[in-house]
């Protein structure tokens, strides 16, 4: 197994300003330029060209001993979340440094620890196509609360996907969300297999966030 | 023309959108006020009153014919804002002389700085006064009072422009508190020629002044737009003193802002001309400013590590030994006296000696047995005792449980390391000479010169430390230049003073081979709680070699110290090896350093002798943010005239430097920055000895040690 990246740092190391302002120091640093830089400037590229994915055979999945699911920020590389607990369909998933992600059918629903955290309430998606509700919206850093909205679902047929070595048919439903007092709106994908399970989803939860994309893996 | 900017003006307002403080956030990517052509935060040619947050360091350029300019930016406090510019002048060249300067276009120095008089109210506007092209050639001189309020998303200017900025509209107010005011500044043009001097008599003079305006208009529909409107009140006659084509005085804009640092934009000005630019900034004043470090240690065995701890002492010590070597912190002694545990430990991974201190101590309560109650911690550095914390083990435990760091600071008992250390029992061998070393590229650069406006260099640079023991070390920084353009530069030095800096161009053409940049050792004592001593030899600088030493008087919890140092020193070889030129001299200077309490701001007088062997003194004022973040200025007067000094007629410039960690994602104790001097001449020059006491001793101050305690669980 390939080492477990924190997805507070991924996400960070994606950073373009950051580069660019590493870059100015390289060129007009007047004490001389420490090594350091050139690590973190190697690690800036790195992280803004992608990383390499994560195992995802069956061999590995059939060793780990929990659920799990793989999770990708905008382009960074992939790390795992552990399914820590579950709760009348709230499933609770942890990262190796902290990060708790929240899912309800597969949506990600709340978020702790990432550098811009987000709260969805009464937002639990019914996979029907034509579902339409209402939905409630925290987001942080910077803090908005209680923000009204709107979610509807929409079918867009079938597909296969592959999934633990495996061809899947699967569901495709697509999630429209807006907010128009932040006039913010966002478009997810989710793939749902014939139990009804999100396997794998891109999702937009917060407007300074990039596309999350996680492939669920349950056990 | 006033109908137009009144129906403009309406039409604003109508635009007008109210905002609440939250949404406000997610409507505009940034709310923040963006930079202006002249790198002043501000419309497109005339400034605003807004300031960008203190400690904000920015570099911000823009072309409109005949100009390109490039602004590092600066935000020392929330009341300051100070630029450094370069203008390329397109239409001139740099000088007239063919075989001095060839086809380079003329590139104008300048320094402008703004301060905040009034912070905006509910019902009062925020007010500013700038000077633009202080203390330069007065291609560009002005001043400027302006003042700026917001309505809804709207953000309104209106101000006054004297000097450049003054197309003579109205009658200069300040006129009427004094006659001399009223003539036109033209006549004490004179006082400027010199250039680099503060032609403060030409101040605000004018016969009329000019009137400007305009407003920023945050776009909410599109996320990061901006349009700047505005009534340039430049006087196109005279800026750059030449005429220039004016078919508008109404400039108009739009900026783009990527995220919060970054920005593009682009306009059209005077009424026939396009510009277009970008500003890049960066807050770099807040705790972790870039890239939080969690990465506190969780050991997996500690209840059994502490049974092992609770069998004797020296268990203990083994374990404080092991476990904070892991972390990067050398133990150097451990005590254990009935229930109490200290360690003193020297360190090279962490800026913040509060942070050290936080993770040393997380490490010991994880496996520490339980009959330890109180914990001791002294920082070393070098041969100095320097701080040292206790924290009783029942306080740092409830502050694991209610991270009130403020209630743990105020139990925390933060006092002097000094001898802290003379009575405890386990003092580790060390495998003396220890080496830390380094191999990377470098750049060196030179900018502004006569030949080429940009010349560099790409080094490769190995640099070393040696340490012998506690007290004594060897520094060795070695180049090797592997790309080259500094073959170029031909101007030689025109200073009628020892050239001790003027000859740098012949340092940077004949360090065409393996140069050693520094070759130092240094000789560290700490014979008293509040007396510091430091004795160095060998190669200081690329330009200079020599013995001498350094010796501080510094107060544990004073806002104060004083400091002496004297060295006898020896012009090095042009090409930076082991040989030495004719020229010699000792010099030496006397220290006063006051932290201002309440401020951050460092005040340091130095006075006596520079390279030159003119005498007289310096004033260093800076400020420091909790991040290490540090901005400066400094400026000198010897004993040498105006023109013996030459052009510039004294020397003065800025700093900034501050910790890598704060863009980093990993811990480090190094530090980068960026000087600049308007010019480097001879005179009031200070041979540059790397490890200066005050820096040594500084993190480990006890008013350094309070401030920045917020780090202690960073």
């Amino acid at each position: 197994m390939r080492e477990v990246k924190t997805i507070f740092t991924i996400h960070l190391n994606i950073s373009m300003t950051r580069l660019l302002l590493i870059l100015c120091f390289l060129l007009n640093s007047c004490s001389g330029i420490p090594a350091e830089f050139y690590k973190e400037a190697y690690l800036s590229v790195r992280s803004m060209i992608g990383s390499p994915e994560l195992d995802s055979t069956k061999d590995f999945y059939e060793n780990f001993k929990f659920s799990y699911a793989s999770i990708s920020i905008g382009n960074s590389g992939q790390s795992i979340v552990v399914l820590s607990s579950t709760n009348d369909g709230l499933y609770e998933w942890v990262s190796e440094d902290g990060v708790l992600i929240y899912t309800y059918g597969g949506k990600i629903i709340q978020t702790v620890g990432l550098q811009h955290d987000s709260s969805f309430k009464a937002a639990n998606p019914e996979w029907i196509d034509g579902y339409k509700s209402n939905i409630q919206l925290d987001l942080y850093n910077p803090d908005a609360l209680s923000l009204m909205g709107k979610q509807s679902i929409s079918f867009k047929g079938s597909t296969f996907i592959s999934h633990v070595e495996q061809t899947i048919e699967v569901s495709q439903f697509m999630e429209n969300i807006s907010i128009d007092s932040i006039n913010w709106s966002a478009v997810n994908h989710y793939a749902i297999n014939q139990e009804g399970q999100v396997l794998k989803s891109i999702q937009k939860i917060h407007p300074y966030l990039p596309k999350i994309e996680i492939q669920y893996f349950f056990k | 023309m006033k109908k137009k900017l009144i129906i403009v003006f309406l039409l604003f307002l109508a635009s007008a959108i109210d905002l609440n403080a939250s949404s406000k956030d997610y409507l505009y990517k940034s709310f923040d006020p963006s930079f202006s052509n002249w790198g002043t935060t501000g419309l497109l040619n005339m400034p605003s009153a807004r300031f960008q947050e203190p400690g904000t360091i920015a570099l911000s350029f823009a072309s409109h014919e005949p100009y390109s300019r490039l602004a590092g930016v600066a935000y020392p406090f929330q009341w300051m804002e100070a630029i450094y510019q370069y203008t390329d002048i397109r239409d001139r060249l740099y000088s007239e002389v063919y075989a001095f300067s060839g086809n380079q276009t003329f590139k104008d120095k300048g320094f402008d700085v703004k301060f905040k008089l009034l912070n905006e109210s509910r019902f009062l506007p925020q007010i500013a006064l700038g000077f633009k092209d202080l203390a330069g050639t007065s291609l560009f001189s002005s001043e400027y009072l302006v003042a700026s309020k917001y309505y809804k998303n709207i953000d309104f200017s209106i101000g006054m422009g004297w000097g450049i900025m003054s197309n003579n509209q109205i009658s200069n107010p300040i006129g009427k508190l004094a006659d001399r005011f009223s003539i036109d500044r033209g006549a004490y043009t004179g006082e400027a020629d010199k250039g680099g001097t503060f032609s403060t008599s030409s101040y605000f003079r004018n016969e009329k002044v000019g009137l400007f305006g305009g407003a920023e208009i945050f776009i909410p529909q599109v996320k990061g737009l901006r349009i700047k409107l505005e009534y340039d009140s430049t006087n196109f006659n005279k800026e750059g003193n030449r005429k220039q084509e004016l078919d508008s005085r109404i400039n108009f804009g739009l900026v783009y802002t990527v995220n919060k640092n970054l920005s593009f934009f682009g306009g059209r000005v005077r009424g026939n001309t396009l510009q277009f630019g970008f500003s890049l900034k960066k807050n770099f004043s807040r705790k972790s400013s870039s890239i939080p470090k969690n990465d506190h240690k969780i050991l997996d065995s500690s209840d059994a590590i502490k049974q092992a701890t609770a069998i004797n002492s020296r268990y203990l010590y083994l374990a404080s030994l092991q476990y904070l070597k892991e972390e990067e912190i050398n133990v150097r002694t451990v005590g254990v006296e009935d229930t109490k545990l200290s360690v003193a430990f020297s360190q090279s991974k962490y800026t913040s000696y509060s942070k050290a201190y936080g993770r040393a101590l997380s490490i010991l309560d994880q496996i520490a047995h339980d009959e330890i109650d109180e914990f001791e911690l002294i920082s070393q550095n070098r041969a100095f005792d320097l701080s040292s914390i206790s924290i009783m083990r029942d306080d740092y435990t409830a502050f694991k449980n209610n991270r009130d760091i403020t209630t743990l600071k105020n139990k925390a008992l933060i006092d002097s390391g000094y001898s802290k250390n003379s009575k405890h029992q386990y003092r580790p061998a060390f495998n003396y000479p220890v080496f830390f070393y380094s191999l990377a590229p470098d750049f060196a650069t030179h900018i502004g010169g006569a030949d080429r406006f940009f010349a560099g260099s790409l080094d490769l640079n190995f640099k070393t430390e040696i340490l012998f023991n506690n007290s004594l070390n060897l520094q060795l920084d070695i180049s090797h230049p592997v790309f080259s353009t500094f073959d170029v530069l031909e101007q030689g030095s025109d200073s009628i003073l020892p050239h001790v800096r003027t000859d740098v161009i012949q340092y940077l053409k004949q360090g065409d081979g393996l140069m050693i940049k520094r070759a130092q050792l240094n000789y560290f004592q700490h014979p008293t709680q509040s007396l510091f001593f430091k004795f160095s030899g060998g190669l200081y600088e690329s330009m200079f070699g020599g013995i001498g030493g350094e010796i501080l008087y510094r107060p544990f919890a004073s806002f104060w110290g004083l400091g002496a140092e004297l060295y006898s020193v020896r012009q090095r070889a042009f090409d930076q090896r082991l040989k030495f030129q004719d020229y010699k001299t000792t010099t030496g200077h006397v220290t006063l350093y006051v932290e201002i309490p309440s401020t951050d701001v460092l005040v340091k007088l130095i006075g006596g002798r520079y390279l030159a062997e003119d005498s007289g003194f310096t004033l260093d004022l800076s400020r420091s943010f909790n991040s290490g973040l540090r901005i400066g200025v400094y400026a000198s007067k010897t004993d040498i005239s105006y023109e013996e000094f030459g052009e510039g007629s004294f020397d003065k410039g800025f700093y900034f430097y501050m910790p890598i960690d704060t863009i980093i994602s990993s811990h480090s104790r190094k530090l980068t920055g960026y000087g600049m001097r308007p010019l480097t001449r001879d005179g009031a020059q200070r041979v540059n000895v790397s490890l200066d006491l005050w820096g040594l001793t500084h993190e480990g101050s006890k008013n350094n040690i309070y401030d920045t305690f917020e780090y202690f669980y960073d």
